[in-house]
Parts: C-alpha cells; sequence; structure tokens
C-alpha cells in the first residue's frame, strides 16, 4: 500500500512540475489549423501591432462570411498577432524549429525570406495562380522583380515605406531657402548658411542641423537610413552587394560618407529626445520616415508649413534621386504541420483579399488603417486612392516615390556586412568627423577602404 | 543466510522508494537540464539556423571561431569590467545602505529597507527608457550642464561614459537588493559579541573591520555569488541604450548570443558563444566559492 501511494505521490509531482509546459488549448497559437469536421483551419499570422492586426482580423471576418471551400471543407481563417519573443523574425524561427509555425504571415522583409526561402520553409510562388492573378489585380508590375531570388518569387509584397529625408520647413525658410536642397550645390549652401546663421538658429530653438546619434548605431538595417539612399542616389541606382562580391563603389561609399560628414559639429550625436513632435522642432533635417507621420500629426505639425519630405540631394541636376525602401510582405510556410489543404487555404484566403473585386478596397482600408502604401505601381493613378491621397500630401509624396525606392540587397549576410560597414567604417568616421567644422569635410577614403576590407570578411566576398 | 536475504530485500525496498521520491527531480533535471544541454553542445557542433532542413556538422569549427570573433572577444573582455564594477559598487552601496538602515530608528527602519529596494522591483527597460530620456541631448540634466557649468557630453559616444551609465544603472538597481541581505546578516550578529568587542575597546571603524564584516562573510559570498551571475548576463540595458556600442564598449555575451542567434540565424554558432559563457560563469563562481571559503576559514565565523 506505501509503495502504490509513494508511486502515486510522485507521479504527481512530476505531472505538476511540467503542467506548465502543456498547451493551453485551441487558443494557444501552437497549431497552424487542421482538418475537422469539414472544417479547414488556416492560421494567419499578422504584425504583432494593434492596427495590422484589426485589418487582417476584419478580412479574415469577412473572407470566414464567404464559406469557401476547399476539398469540400469550409475554410475558416483565424488571426493571431506574430508572439513578441524578441523579435517577428525570432518568433517565426522558433515556431518553425517548433512545428507550430502558420500556414502564412505578414511582416516578412526580404533579407528573411531569402533566409526562410535557403532553408525550404516557404513556398515558391511565382507560378501559383494565386500570385500571378494577385501581381495582375493589384497592378503590381514591376514592384515585385526586386523581390525575386533567382527568377523565383516567394512572397506577396504587401505595404512599402520609401523613406526619403524630413526637413524642418520654418528652418529653413529664417535661412532663406524655401525648399528643401535639391543638388548637392544646394545642400552645401544649406550648410553654409546654418553655419552663418547658428545665433539665430539657436533663438528659434533649432539646436542642430541633424540628430545623428542613429548614425553611431551599430544594427545592420540602420544602413537603409544612412547608407542605401544616398549610395542609389549617387551611383544612379549601382548596387554594392551581389551574391558573392562586395561591388560597393568605393567612390560612391566616400561620398556618402563625407554626405554626413559635411556636417562636421553642426550635427548632434547626442541622443535627440522626439525632435519633430516639439513645439519647436530642435533640427534642420532629419531622416524622413512614413510610420512616423502619425505621431508628427498628433503633434499638430502640419505638412509644408512644419516639416516637408524630400528625397537625398543628387550630385547634378537631372539626376534621379533614390529612397530607401522598406518593404515587407505575405509568405506561405512549408513545414511538418502544414498539410496542402492548409496551404491551399492560406492561399484562398490572401487571393480573396486581393482579387480583382477586392484588392483597391483591401489596399484602401490598408492605407486607412496603417498609412502605410500598399505595393502598387499604380498608386498615384487609381482613381480609388486619389480621396485619401489629396487629403495627406506627405502620403501622396511617398506614393510618388514608390518605384525610386530601393531595398537593401537581400542575402543572409547582408546584415553581418552592414554591421561591420558601421563598426569599421561609418561609426569611426562620423565620431571623428563631428569635431570638424562644418564643411571642413573629414577625408572619408581611409575610413572607407577600412569599411571594405571588414565588409569583404563579414560576408566572406570576393 | 536466511538472515541476509530480507535485509537485502529491505535494502532495496527502501532505496527503491528512495529513488521514486526523488523521481519528480530527477525527471525536472533529465528534461529541463541534462536533455538540453546535450542538445545545446550537439547544436553547437552544427552550422544550423534551426529552419533548414539541411545541417552541416562542424565539430569544433563554431568554438575555433568565436576565439577569433571580435564581438566575442569584446564581449568577454566587457564581462570582466562589469563583474569588477558591478559587484564591487553594489556591495559597497549595499554595505552603505544596510549600514544607514541599521542606524535607522526602529519603527522606520522598514519602510527605509522597502525604499532602498524599490529600483530592484522596477523593470529593467522603464530604467532604460528613463536613462536613454535622462541623458539625452534636451534632458534636464544635459541642459543644466550645457547652461550652467557650460559641459556638454556625449553619453553614448565616449566608450567610458557609455559604460558609467550602465553601470550606475545596474548598481543603482541591486544595491537596495543586496542591503537586504548585509542589513539581516547585521541584525543577526549577537548583542553579546558586540558588548564583548566594546569591552575589549573596538568600536567604530576597528569594531566593523575586524567584528562585523567577518562575520558577514557568509551572506557576502552569498551576495558575490548573485552579483556575479547578474553582472555576467548583463542584457537588459546595453540593448536599449548602446546596442553594445560604441564600437564594441558595452556589449556583452548575452547581447552578441542574442544577435548571432536570433538577428542573425546563425543558431549553432550562438550556441557555442552561450556555451563558453556558461563556462565562464562557472569557473568566475567557482573561484568567487574557493576564495571566499578561504577567507571565510581565516576570518569568518
Amino acid at each position: 500500500m506505501k509503495r502504490i501511494i509513494s508511486a502515486v505521490l510522485a507521479l504527481v509531482l512530476c505531472l505538476a512540475l511540467f503542467a506548465g509546459c502543456g498547451s493551453s488549448g485551441s487558443n494557444s497559437g501552437s497549431s497552424s489549423g487542421s482538418n475537422s469536421g469539414g472544417t479547414l483551419n488556416v492560421l494567419f499570422w499578422s504584425a504583432p501591432n494593434q492596427n495590422q492586426f484589426d485589418y487582417w482580423l476584419s478580412k479574415a471576418e469577412a473572407f470566414n462570411a464567404t464559406k469557401t471551400e476547399y476539398n469540400g471543407k469550409v475554410i475558416q481563417v483565424t488571426v493571431e498577432m506574430t508572439p513578441e519573443t524578441d523579435s517577428s523574425e525570432a518568433a517565426i524561427q522558433n515556431a518553425i524549429a517548433t512545428g507550430t509555425v502558420p500556414a502564412a504571415s505578414e511582416n516578412i522583409n526580404s533579407t528573411f525570406m531569402r533566409i526562410l526561402a535557403e532553408s525550404s520553409a516557404i513556398y515558391e510562388l511565382q507560378d501559383e495562380p494565386v500570385y500571378q492573378q494577385i501581381v495582375k489585380d493589384r497592378v503590381m508590375g514591376s514592384t515585385v522583380d526586386g523581390w525575386a531570388i533567382d527568377g523565383k518569387q516567394y512572397v506577396i509584397p504587401l505595404y512599402i515605406n520609401s523613406v526619403s529625408l524630413v526637413w524642418n520647413v520654418k528652418a529653413l525658410a529664417a535661412l532663406g531657402f524655401d525648399a528643401p536642397p535639391v543638388t548637392m550645390e544646394d545642400y552645401y549652401d544649406v550648410i553654409r548658411a546654418y553655419k552663418d546663421n547658428q545665433d539665430k538658429m539657436e533663438q528659434m530653438g533649432v539646436i542642430a542641423m541633424l540628430p545623428g546619434a542613429r548614425l553611431l548605431k551599430g544594427s545592420g538595417y540602420q544602413c537603409g537610413y544612412d547608407f542605401q539612399m544616398q549610395y542609389s542616389t549617387f551611383t544612379q541606382g549601382g548596387t554594392w552587394l551581389t551574391e558573392d562580391a562586395l561591388t560597393v563603389d568605393r567612390d560612391a561609399m566616400i561620398k556618402t560618407m563625407e554626405f554626413w560628414g559635411a556636417l562636421g559639429s553642426t550635427a548632434q550625436l547626442n541622443a535627440i529626445d522626439s525632435p519633430w513632435t516639439q513645439e519647436n522642432i530642435p533640427v534642420l533635417f532629419d531622416i524622413g520616415k512614413p510610420w512616423d507621420l502619425s505621431a508628427y500629426t498628433e503633434a499638430g505639425k502640419v505638412y509644408g508649413e512644419d516639416y516637408v519630405f524630400a528625397t537625398t540631394p543628387v550630385e547634378k541636376a537631372g539626376d534621379q534621386a533614390y529612397c530607401y525602401a522598406d518593404t515587407k510582405g505575405i509568405t506561405f510556410y512549408k513545414a511538418s504541420n502544414i498539410t496542402e489543404e492548409l496551404h491551399q487555404g492560406a492561399l484562398a484566403f490572401i487571393g480573396w483579399v486581393y482579387n480583382a473585386e477586392n484588392a483597391a478596397q483591401s489596399d484602401l482600408d490598408w492605407i486607412k488603417a496603417t498609412a502605410m502604401l500598399p505595393v502598387r505601381a499604380d498608386i498615384s493613378e487609381n482613381a480609388a486612392f486619389a480621396d485619401i491621397l489629396a487629403g495627406n500630401p506627405a502620403l501622396a509624396y511617398f506614393g510618388s516615390n514608390i518605384t525610386n525606392a530601393v531595398q537593401l540587397p537581400a542575402f543572409s549576410f547582408t546584415d553581418d556586412v552592414n554591421v561591420a560597414f558601421r563598426a569599421e567604417g561609418l561609426i569611426p568616421y562620423i565620431t571623428e568627423a563631428v569635431t570638424h567644422e562644418a564643411l571642413d569635410t573629414l577625408d572619408a577614403s581611409a575610413y572607407a577602404d577600412a569599411a571594405i576590407a571588414a565588409m569583404k570578411e563579414a560576408g566572406k566576398l570576393n | 543466510m536466511d538472515r541476509k536475504k530480507p535485509k537485502k530485500l529491505q535494502y532495496a525496498r527502501e532505496t527503491a522508494a528512495g529513488f521514486l521520491f526523488c523521481s519528480p527531480y530527477i525527471v525536472f533535471f533529465l528534461v529541463l537540464f541534462l536533455i538540453p544541454l546535450i542538445w545545446a553542445f550537439w547544436l553547437s557542433a552544427m552550422n544550423w539556423n534551426l529552419m533548414s532542413p539541411n545541417r552541416e556538422f562542424v565539430g569544433l569549427q563554431n568554438f575555433l571561431n568565436a576565439f577569433r570573433d571580435k564581438k566575442v572577444l569584446a564581449a568577454f573582455k566587457n564581462s570582466w569590467k562589469y563583474f569588477i564594477c558591478v559587484v564591487s559598487f553594489s556591495l559597497i552601496g549595499g554595505l552603505v545602505i544596510a549600514l544607514l538602515v541599521n542606524r535607522m530608528p526602529m519603527r522606520v527602519r522598514g519602510i527605509g529597507s522597502v525604499l532602498f529596494f524599490i529600483p530592484y522591483l522596477t523593470s529593467g527597460v522603464a530604467v532604460s527608457v528613463m536613462t536613454k530620456y535622462l541623458f539625452s541631448y534636451n534632458s534636464i540634466l544635459n541642459t543644466f550642464l550645457r547652461e550652467k557649468l557650460n559641459i556638454g557630453i556625449n553619453w553614448f559616444i565616449n566608450p567610458t561614459s557609455a559604460f558609467a551609465v550602465i553601470i550606475i544603472m545596474i548598481v543603482w538597481k541591486l544595491s537596495g537588493y543586496y542591503a537586504l541581505y548585509l542589513t539581516a546578516a547585521m541584525q543577526g550578529i549577537s548583542a553579546d559579541v558586540k558588548e564583548a568587542a566594546e569591552l575589549d575597546g573596538s568600536t567604530g571603524i576597528h569594531r566593523f573591520f575586524h567584528i562585523t564584516l567577518p562575520m558577514m562573510l557568509p551572506t557576502i559570498t552569498t551576495i558575490l555569488t548573485l552579483a556575479a551571475g547578474t553582472s555576467l548576463g548583463v542584457y537588459t540595458e546595453p540593448f536599449l541604450l548602446t546596442e553594445g556600442g560604441p564600437g564594441n564598449a558595452t556589449t556583452t555575451w548575452t547581447l552578441e548570443i542574442y544577435y548571432r542567434a536570433f538577428t542573425r540565424f546563425d543558431s549553432g554558432y550562438g550556441t557555442a558563444m552561450a556555451i563558453l559563457f556558461a563556462i565562464q560563469i562557472f569557473v568566475t563562481i567557482r573561484i568567487i566559492n574557493t576564495v571566499m571559503r578561504k577567507l571565510n576559514q581565516k576570518y569568518g565565523c
């Protein structure tokens, strides 16, 4: 009897120990779907923010109401936010490793897409009728070309933020300029004017030309803001990284670094807290990101009166200016827990959201929900978007730049190469450059050479 | 012969019962420690991102790469800097707070202890955000320094000041916590001992160094072990304030392991780094325990 009681007690203790490790049922998000009772339960992960979750939830509810069937089973889409385990990417990695990945998710950038594709963790889409239909019905045109890997497509591009520069209109006017600089000569004129009128600027509350703390950040993705768009502009769309070689144009890299270095001591490297939402904007220009627009609006800032967006200055008038494309899309996971039926169910859902009948409305709803622009080549011409863009000139500006927006090169080693560029090139250069007077630009050649060597080593590149 | 058999049987029964009662811990140890540990060693010998069906066995290559990796070497070097600064300053801070609390009137002593303990309960994220604001260009501190004293410090650009800010944050957080242990240890010293010391003419600083401190050595050993673990595993503060920069001045093992395993998806290499980090913690704590045991034997009670 004693032994039985002991055994029962031990068993109970063991079970109690691991009780917390179990699944908490159907709401755990650990299952991507199952076939049961004529229903196909498809799990979709939205980005981990309320606006995007709400958008996808409303689309899933509308789709579920259509009672669309596959193989005689009604497709039911469930939307969950991607779990916030440090990053969305880490959450997806964890889900793939543990067999709990959803059938599809949004918020995938091109670098992570390549890692997933190289890991055979996502489906190829170029031959899927649904993909072809979406590209056609959403008028995506050549915007999908930048996502291809060896001619294959793995993502349905969803939205694009064309990042450029934002300028303080009142400070510019006080310096005698009615618009942001278009060429590098104009840019130097602005710096010169600022340098000559620093007292006047400080009286206005403008304490620096640039809040430059960002330039010292080591994270690779920052290169989109302070390298990719300037480099693309200076090389007129040139590339700097291929699958096995660093093809960077040394002169353009030097020009890019000196674009920031020319600011010298007028760049403030100490962090300035929320400069663009302060009553008196304390800087002359900054990186202009579409997702900051709502904060500007909430702070009462008016486009054209307080701030205005502009592309990076070009070397000579008539050159094409480029932006950085912060763009993300939808992928469909290939994993042991995703059956062919679940995959088809997920395709049917996304295909319905962006079919000929719904695509324009879905994209309009997306803009309203997120204030980010969908990936469409016709955004500036399509009548469906005319009203919302007319009422929001900042958004219209970003829309006009979609075709000139360039993503960071999408390779699994891109981040390593970017981190090396910052650690060995940009950060040491900027730290030294700010000790110089504005326009007494520190020569970036040695820093660029050090960066190139480090980038080659980091990416094991030729 | 016949008398031996029941004894053996009883011994076997008792042993089985012992194992049975230990089984929850054995299962816990196997499932949550031993199996993951073996799996971690296996993963550290792989070139794998946890997602691909293809994984490449690389043997000890990940470990060899770690010894040549600038970031790993910086993390290793910084971990000692964090260890020395955090352990010494938080211990001194804790001692000062404990002495203060110990001298407080009895009726406010409890409140005093709780007030000093509050920083430990505050979220590291919240503290980091506040610190980031405090040291930003337009903060009250920097405005005062700039306008009244004509001092402009680029806090997170200078490696020394960036490191110092993080150390201050961690010490501020931990001192009150360690003070609780030290206060309890101080109050545990019996009045007889104090009285005897006084009779022998030992008072003030002499009594503190020759009576109080030696009697607190077991508690200090515990604090050193806890502080070593905390200081070597610093993550939130540099992650939110400096991202390990400027350069690699504030980076840590945990930060580099996170970047490697979860932003660059090099899980095998990240695990190799984690194992090296675990070895460093193990060795450090062994050294602390050995040194403190000797000190306890020589001076302690």
